[in-house]
């Protein structure tokens, strides 16, 4: 019997436990004590048959006080530092240019698409030229909510029928500027993510 | 496929008969042999019956897993993951070291459910690769504390899915791609442990983590690692000489590591195409399907039959229809085989006494 193998084993599975426990308490941690933002979102396809039932989250708005595109943003190829600064309606959006009160920054990149029609389609004679604002969508590592099935179809519901009501995610940043998910907001009820 | 004892008893029959041994040394060397490996019908119903004890668990866990609370369901995850592992342990203990092995293996692919499972039981924002990374390290360190080769090569596969999942070239948190770190790892384990299979498994990782060590590489680089896996089949086939259990095995791969990143220096902007890379491609395959029929070693001799008959349908398809140049080509590597095996054969027989 190699007593040396089987104390070896039982060390090693205990010290994974310890790493994963330990993984878990930093990152609740790290979520209790960030800064809290409220993010709108947007409904896209829910559930992955191998990762079992979720809301699929996608964070983005169209922003009407904004006449074009912002550049210089973070991309996919090149994630940095975002800012994010609260607005009137109690949500964070994303900022660029001058210092914002309240503000803070967010690891991650965006993506921001001009929906105005080109310049090459004249204006219908008599009214003004059509235009809409340009959409903004972030990308903060966050993009799925876990929820059992009930849950899960109900929040999608919401989510692609806007006339039932309203959505948001509440993330928490660390000082590590990572988003950490914190809760989901849904026709202003919220509900935070615990151990239960 | 008949058994090694079978296969011995028959040509030990034939060696009494025609008066090479005598029935004496039939008997010692057949006593000589360790006893046959069998599987008993009970352990194998008993084998089963557990397989599908486990089966009916997880579907009773499955369907009633969104009303167990957050903190339950972990505990329960954590829980298998300690059995598993205890019980690997205490296989150990009562000798039984492949039931050891196999549930170690089985424990690092609940660990490696675990971490997919917590982040998802606690909405943790995650990334893929960090999960198959840490999926792949916990494997390697559950493998290398019990000796299990099944766990080390499921780290390897995990550490392995870890380099490609996620956006392209990104590496990460390590500076290159795992593979390239935990392949030759492997390779040192591997022969500390005497594992064929991990030397397989091992040296293909090597391979592709060399291979894809740069998304963008020159053609000089593809070259140079061309030139690292010949020198380093060159050591495992002196190695071999020295009856190391893995040499074979990884000399096996690293040539044929060594002919693929020769073919792919020929290709788009590498700077290598045309002919004369075509003919020394012919070549060097030519040369190492000799050299595995040399040595004996069926892994060589596949990688230069595979080799010749990708660099033959290169030169085809760089000639397009020119045939009579191909046929030129195709002729010249002829008579350069041909004169080497006269050259070979001629020194053999001169080296007879």
């Amino acid at each position: 019997m190699n007593r040396g193998l089987v104390w070896r084993i039982l060390a090693t599975a205990l010290l994974l436990t310890i790493a994963l426990i330990g993984l878990i308490l930093r990152e609740n941690r790290l979520r209790d004590t960030g800064r809290e933002a409220i993010l709108s979102i947007d409904a896209v396809d829910p559930r992955d048959l191998l990762t079992g039932h979720y809301v699929a989250l996608r964070i983005s708005e169209a922003r009407p006080d904004l006449a074009v595109c912002p550049k210089g943003l973070p991309t996919a190829a090149t994630p940095g530092l975002m800012r994010l600064a609260p607005g009137p309606d109690g949500r964070h959006h994303l900022v660029t240019g001058p210092k914002v009160r309240g503000e803070l920054k967010v690891t991650g990149f965006a993506d921001c698409q001009d929906t105005a029609l080109s310049e090459r389609v004249p204006a219908v004679p008599g009214s003004p030229a059509l235009a809409a604002p340009p959409i903004v969508t972030l990308d903060i590592g966050v993009d799925r909510y876990h929820a059992d099935q009930d849950e899960a179809e109900a929040i999608d519901k919401v989510l692609r029928n806007r006339n039932l009501g309203s959505a948001a995610i509440v993330i928490s940043v660390g000082p590590d500027h990572r988003a950490r998910l914190k809760g989901l907001i849904l026709n202003g009820k919220r509900t935070d993510i615990t151990w239960n | 496929m008949a058994s090694y004892r079978a296969r011995l008893e028959r040509d030990l029959d034939r060696w009494v008969n025609e008066g090479l041994i005598t029935t004496q040394a039939r008997a010692a060397i057949l006593t000589d042999l360790p006893p046959e490996r069998r599987i008993e019908m009970g352990t194998a119903l008993a084998t089963l019956g557990g397989l599908l004890a486990g089966i009916a668990i997880i579907a009773f866990v499955a369907a009633n897993w969104g009303v167990i609370p957050r903190i339950a369901r972990f505990g329960l995850i954590l829980t298998t993951f300690l059995a598993l592992a205890g019980t690997s342990a205490w296989a150990a203990k009562v000798e039984r070291p492949l039931l050891s092995k196999g549930l170690l293996m089985v424990a690092a692919l609940v660990f490696a459910g675990a971490i997919g499972l917590t982040g998802q039981i606690f909405d943790l924002a995650g990334d893929p690769q960090m999960a198959l990374r840490g999926a792949g390290l916990a494997a390697l360190i559950l493998g290398l504390a019990g000796n299990s080769t099944p766990a080390l090569l499921t780290g390897l596969v995990f550490v392995g899915l870890g380099d490609f999942a996620g956006a392209g070239p990104a590496q990460g948190y390590l500076p290159v791609r795992g593979l390239a770190i935990a392949a030759p790892l492997g390779l040192i384990l591997a022969a500390l442990l005497s594992s064929r299979a991990l030397a397989h498994a091992a040296s293909i990782g090597l391979i592709i983590g060399f291979m894809a060590l740069k998304s963008d590489p020159s053609g000089l680089a593809v070259l140079a690692s061309c030139a690292l896996f010949a020198v380093g089949a060159a050591v495992a086939r002196w190695r071999r000489e020295g009856d190391s259990p893995t040499a074979s095995t990884v000399y096996g791969w690293l040539v044929w590591g060594a002919l693929i990143a020769f073919g792919l220096s020929g290709f788009d902007d590498h700077g290598f195409t045309g002919l004369p890379h075509r003919a020394v491609w012919l070549m060097i395959s030519g040369g190492v399907l000799t050299l595995g029929l040399n040595d004996r070693q069926p892994l060589v001799t596949a990688a230069g039959v595979v080799s010749l008959m990708a660099a033959m349908a290169a030169i085809l398809f760089d000639l397009g229809v020119g045939l009579m140049t191909a046929a030129g080509v195709f002729g010249a590597c002829a008579l350069v085989a041909l004169v080497a095996g006269l050259v070979i054969s001629r020194r053999q027989a001169g080296a007879r006494p």
